[in-house]
């Protein structure tokens, strides 16, 4: 019986956005594929408005989902687990083992929670975007001059609702719809901020390791050779080879430095690419056929776990190399 | 960075936010999963240690006992060959005892059959004795006393006597 609701209720997921929707003629589901985050009301904190965007709003649905999950599993705990406890364990146990044998059992717990957090915040936002319905759902300014776009069905909002959910500002009125959810990981500013949070700590961790003058000299600012070729020049006996590897070492340490500052850059862009482009072209495939996002479902659902384990890891891998004392010839 | 929709409030709330998400697992989620992983992990390896004790206790047991088992069965097969032994040894006395007694017994009847025998022949030389002494006495007819003749008549047997033994 289970099993049969199930296949029904995937069906179903999958029939939704690509035979019901088109049906329907509902064109404009998702009207706008913007970059930036729709925003959906203003938070008015004295002089001080903030703007909570969609991405924002389903970056807060994300936490309560995963703090009233690890509620649910973590409430009555018992020694031989059962239901929310198993699964939560199983999850919890696979990213410790992960770190354990790549960082080792010491760092390992260190390590852990952030890294455990990245995958489990990713994911569910990653995912939490994919399901089907929620995208076409939100807020969109009509009046006299801009109707709402063809095919939208709209419902008015009372007088009160419209005062809460309209831009408060001219410019902001964009006339598209906003969807009250939408993945934060198509929004740059959560890429951008756990990518920070990654590298930040990353440095941070190096630092704590291996001492903050021996991580900087190790790494970036390697001038050691120039220190043992001063030295041969007091003795007067200069050995011009070191102060050629000198230099050497001193680009070595910059582009070090670069390639550590890029590693932001990537860590965004590479999530936000993925999971936006993911879902526009899901979107696209529900227009072209009615069959075609079948496959590219299940497809993104791959894409949105793999860029989870990817983000994850790569945090795990670079704490890893930062806390490992090394000489920074071994490591390019 | 505007047109990408990258503003430092939704920064900074995102930043937060996962500062925030990341100390409420830490405290409702890893703390206790992590350490309820460790609590079974002790107590599965307590358990199999046990396991593995109480094994090797069997094991011993198991040894001590077939080593009762063979003592016992050499104990038992020892007493059997006593036993054994014995009721040879017994068998033999009886059969000895049986023998001596069959012997005496016929001893005895040899004894009471030479004595029968013998007095069956006194009885036998008595009653030649007095046929021969009538015989003679008809035959000779007083011409003997009864002294001369007695002699005689034992000389006679004395000599059919040593005859009779050779």
């Amino acid at each position: 019986m289970k099993r049969w609701l199930s296949i029904i209720l995937f069906a179903a997921v999958l029939l939704v956005p690509g035979f019901v929707l088109p049906r329907f003629d509902v064109k404009a589901v998702t009207a706008s594929v913007a970059v930036k985050p729709e925003v959906l009301f203003e938070l008015e904190l004295g002089s001080f408005n903030f703007p909570i965007s969609n991405t924002l709003f389903t970056s807060w649905i994300v936490m309560l989902m995963l703090v009233l999950f690890a509620f649910a599993a973590t409430r009555k705990m018992s020694l031989v687990p059962g239901g929310w406890q198993n699964v939560l364990e199983v999850i919890i146990e696979a990213i410790y083992k992960l770190c354990e044998n790549t960082a080792g059992a010491v760092r390992a717990k260190k390590f852990f929670p952030v890294v455990a957090t990245i995958f489990l915040f990713v994911l569910v936002s990653n995912w939490l975007g994919l399901i089907p319905g929620f995208g076409p759902i939100g807020i969109i300014p009509v009046d006299a001059k801009h109707p709402a776009p063809e095919g939208i069905a709209t419902f008015p909002l009372s007088r009160d609702l419209q005062e809460f959910f309209g831009p408060k500002h001219a410019d902001h009125h964009e006339y598209v719809l906003a969807p009250f959810v939408r993945s934060p990981s198509t929004d740059l500013n959560m890429t951008i901020g756990l990518a920070l949070i990654a590298m930040v700590l990353t440095q941070i961790f190096g630092m704590q390791a291996l001492g903050v003058v021996k991580y900087w000299f190790a790494r970036f600012i390697m001038i050691g050779k120039f220190v043992e070729f001063f030295k041969t020049l007091g003795k007067g006996k200069p050995k011009f080879g070191l102060f050629v590897f000198g230099l050497l070492d001193l680009f070595v340490g910059i582009l070090e430095f670069i390639s550590e500052v890029s590693k932001i850059l990537s860590f965004t862009f590479r999530l936000f690419g993925n999971i936006f482009a993911g879902e526009v072209v899901l979107l696209v495939m529900a227009f072209l056929f009615f069959a075609a996002p079948f496959i590219f479902y299940a497809f993104e659902l791959f894409v949105g776990f793999i860029q989870a384990f990817v983000f994850a890891l790569l945090t795990l891998i670079f704490m890893t190399i930062a806390t490992t004392a090394h000489g920074a010839e071994e490591h390019h | 960075m505007e047109a990408l929709g990258i503003n430092t409030t939704w920064l900074i709330a995102q930043i937060v936010n996962f500062g925030l998400l990341l100390f409420i697992l830490s405290r409702l989620a890893y703390k206790p999963v992590l350490t309820a992983l460790n609590t079974r992990k002790q107590k599965i390896q307590e358990s199999l240690d046990y396991a593995e004790s109480v094994k090797k206790q069997a094991a011993e047991q198991q040894k001590d006992f077939d080593l009762k088992l063979e003592e016992a069965r050499r104990s038992a097969q020892a007493a059997a060959a006593v036993a054994a032994q014995a009721g040879e040894k017994e068998r033999e006395v009886i059969l000895a005892q049986a023998r001596e007694d069959a012997r005496k017994l016929i001893d005895q009847a040899k004894e009471q059959i030479e004595y029968e025998r013998k007095q069956m022949l006194a009885e036998l030389r008595q009653e030649v004795v007095q046929l021969s002494l009538l015989a003679a006495q008809k035959a000779v007819s007083q011409s003997l006393d009864e002294p001369a003749h007695r002699r005689l008549v034992t000389d006679f047997l004395a000599q059919t006597d040593a005859l009779s033994k050779n």
